[in-house]
């Protein structure tokens, strides 16, 4: 199977942001800037299905941050200082865990507007991976990295659980920590994330992603190949194509190969070539062609012009095959 | 004899209203005039003219509005007792904007989430990166002959116009690089490299030309991207902006990683001062022992040799930090360093405080210095 779809959450509308900075002045209402949250939802999930994606996600656009809905969510957690969100100009607020971590109900149902998703559409989902969210918490609590990992890894679990049963299809754990440069873990710790992973992933029937991007996946490879999920993502904005040359993949892959992190629209043309490139040496269960991370980086309008590129390129792809 | 621990602030005021709306040419309320009234008042200015023109319809109201606003902020600096002074930036939409709508190459995009509902306008390189318009000149020749004490420039450095901005020109160029990695590497490189040569080199010239003696680089976004390649490729652009230009440069960085920074400062040419962000780090505990300002001595075991400019108030809290507190940080890096390489500034630009509050500050931030000056 070749997908298409986005690796994560998708901008706010310029009109949104009008509203959001209105409603930051205190000159607009909570119930306007509801409104304006419906109206932004539909229109970048109905970009999504109008370009066709195989999957697609309602944009996540009142996460505050990947981490905030369990930051604000979960007993043990509370919300700490601004930190810079690994090497962009965007800023998250780190979680402090102070206690046990315990799950209280959804924490990103609240935030969603799924039933704006036609039905006839996948829904993928995108929750923040026990490695990202540990490295990026202050713990004050577990004093040790796995065991941190794992309570967290236990909420997440039956976070995507509930979200199975709204009828998600597919849940991607972004995992950027995992290998970016100065988070990245060592030998030791990569073997221990798999048990943590099973923890996370435990009777799910939907299948999962672990999405990888700001960093080389040299990093966790070939490790990552026994990681108990259906596919691994990475970002080929960081990742050089040898990297992945002859890798003996269990499951699917997830090309992160547009670039959520710059302006320009990719030629489809161009990224399918290097995309077969990458394939030529691979065999892949499925094929997903992503954007590379987040794209809240980017406008909506360029963002909407990388998805039908990101399209174009599966139906090449698709085509060729 | 040289004077110890001179005074300068970083660069950036908030702007007043009645800037804003009289540059917008939106209509001013009584409180707006008011404020203008009550701080031409304070700085001793004759301020009848500014109330005048606020008034009007004058065609050039803009940049008269942005003249005075300026002046304004230089005479606020003046009336403080600084050493250094400048316009408080108050010519600049913003740091980065302000050169990117000046530059042939650059166009916005639109604006961008920061964090929650903050968001920047941030721009896409789409061509040659080349000179347009004089961006940095025309304000240094209004307010020079304006100003009693010493002039120091700030200006935004071709590493944080890079990083900030989205790279398409030069990504497009190297179409033929298969690796997208190395692509966005080299793309990256070839961007920066004309940002230096084309844009801020040349209104370097024309700053020394017309009598600019010291120039700061503001770098807020480096050590953004913590590799040694991004290091290495700011040390080879700052390099290649300051070579053979005969001017004092400083650099500026803040809410960064010092430690990474720490490693590269020795490599950078005619890097005449070091001004960091470290009051935001400390405690507000007497004492000359800081730990926050321990992390100086890194760069002093990298082997810099240049002054500090560490950050002794704090500028993103309405809190004012005591002349005692200031004295106490100061002589800290004074035994790091040694007096004699010390100079006194907030952590960075005050733009995000009212005057009043900015006033304060800058206020404590002199007297801390003078305290600290009967002390060694």
């Amino acid at each position: 199977m070749i997908g298409s779809s986005v690796s994560g959450n998708l901008p706010r509308t310029q009109e949104l942001i009008a509203k959001t900075r209105a409603y930051d002045r205190a000159t607009l209402s909570d119930e306007e800037l509801e409104a304006a949250y419906v109206e932004a939802s539909k229109r970048v999930i109905e970009g999504q299905v109008k370009a066709g994606l195989t999957q697609v996600n309602d944009g996540l656009l009142k996460w505050q941050d990947l981490l905030r809905p369990f930051t604000l969510g979960l007993g043990g957690v509370e919300l700490g200082p601004m930190a810079r969100w690994f090497n962009n100009n965007t800023f998250y607020r780190v979680p402090i865990v102070g206690g046990p971590i315990t799950y209280k109900g959804s924490v990103t149902e609240k935030l969603s507007y799924r039933k704006l998703l036609p039905k006839d559409v996948k829904f993928k989902a995108v929750l923040p991976a026990p490695y990202t969210f540990a490295a990026l918490a202050d713990d004050r609590y577990y004093g040790n990295e796995t065991k941190l990992q794992t309570a967290y890894a236990e909420a997440l679990n039956q976070e995507a659980r509930h979200l199975e049963k709204l009828g998600y299809d597919y849940i991607q754990l972004s995992d950027p920590a995992i290998v970016y440069v100065t988070t990245k873990p060592v030998k030791r710790e990569l073997k221990a994330y798999e048990k943590v992973l099973e923890v996370a992933t435990a009777g799910l029937k939907a299948k999962t992603c672990l999405q990888t991007f700001f960093g080389d996946a040299a990093e966790i490879l070939p490790d990552a190949l026994a990681y108990p999920v259906s596919d691994l993502g990475f970002d080929l904005y960081e990742t050089a194509p040898e990297t992945l040359k002859g890798l003996k993949l269990t499951g699917g892959i997830s090309l992160g190969i547009i670039d959520s992190r710059n302006s320009t629209t990719e030629d489809a043309q161009e990224i399918t070539i290097a995309a077969k490139q990458i394939l030529k040496t691979l065999k892949p269960k499925d094929i997903y062609v992503s954007t590379n991370c987040d794209t809240d980086f980017l406008t909506w309008e360029k963002a909407e012009e990388k998805i039908g590129v990101l399209v174009r390129v599966a139906e090449n792809l698709r085509r060729d095959a | 004899m040289v004077k110890l621990f001179e005074t300068y602030e970083i660069g950036s005021l908030a702007k007043h209203s009645w800037r804003l709306k009289g540059f917008s040419n939106a209509k001013l309320t009584e409180a707006d005039i008011a404020e203008a009234e009550a701080w031409g008042k304070r700085l001793g200015m004759d301020y009848k003219p500014l109330i005048k023109l606020l008034k009007s319809d004058a065609p050039d109201k803009r940049q008269q509005v942005v003249n005075w606003s300026a002046l304004y902020a230089l005479k606020m600096f003046e009336k403080l007792g600084l050493d250094y002074v400048y316009t408080g930036e108050q010519w600049r939409e913003e740091m980065y904007a302000h050169v990117a709508k000046n530059v042939e190459g650059f166009e916005f995009t639109g604006w961008i989430k920061s964090f929650d509902y903050r968001y920047y306008r941030k721009a896409a390189v789409v061509g040659e990166v080349k000179y347009r318009d004089p961006f940095y000149i025309d304000e240094y020749e209004y307010i020079k002959p304006h100003a009693k004490a010493q002039l120091k420039v700030p200006i935004t450095g071709p590493y944080t116009m890079t990083d900030w901005s989205f790279n398409e020109h030069y990504w497009r160029k190297l179409g033929k690089v298969k690796s997208l990695k190395e692509r966005k590497s080299r793309a990256r490189r070839e961007l920066i490299l004309d940002v230096v040569d084309n844009v801020l080199r040349p209104e370097f010239e024309k700053l020394i030309a017309a009598g600019t003696k010291w120039i700061q680089i503001d770098e807020p976004a480096l050590t953004t991207q913590p590799t040694a390649e991004e290091m290495s490729l700011f040390v080879e652009a700052w390099n290649r902006l300051v070579a053979g230009l005969d001017c004092r440069f400083s650099l500026h960085n803040c809410y960064s990683d010092y430690e990474l920074l720490a490693r590269y400062a020795p490599d950078l040419k005619n890097c005449e001062q070091l001004s960091l962000e470290f009051a935001n780090r400390d405690t507000k505990a007497l004492g000359r022992k800081r730990p926050a300002y321990d992390l100086i001595r890194n760069f002093e075991d990298h082997g810099y040799e240049g002054a500090y400019a560490p950050g002794f108030v704090h500028v993103h809290t309405d809190q004012i930090a005591s002349p005692e507190v200031v004295r106490d940080r100061i002589l800290c890096v004074a035994d790091i360093a040694g007096p004699e390489r010390v100079y006194v500034a907030p952590d960075c630009g005050l733009r995000t405080r009212t005057w009043e509050i900015a006033y304060q500050k800058l206020e404590n931030l002199i007297k801390g210095a003078e305290q600290a000056r009967e002390e060694v």
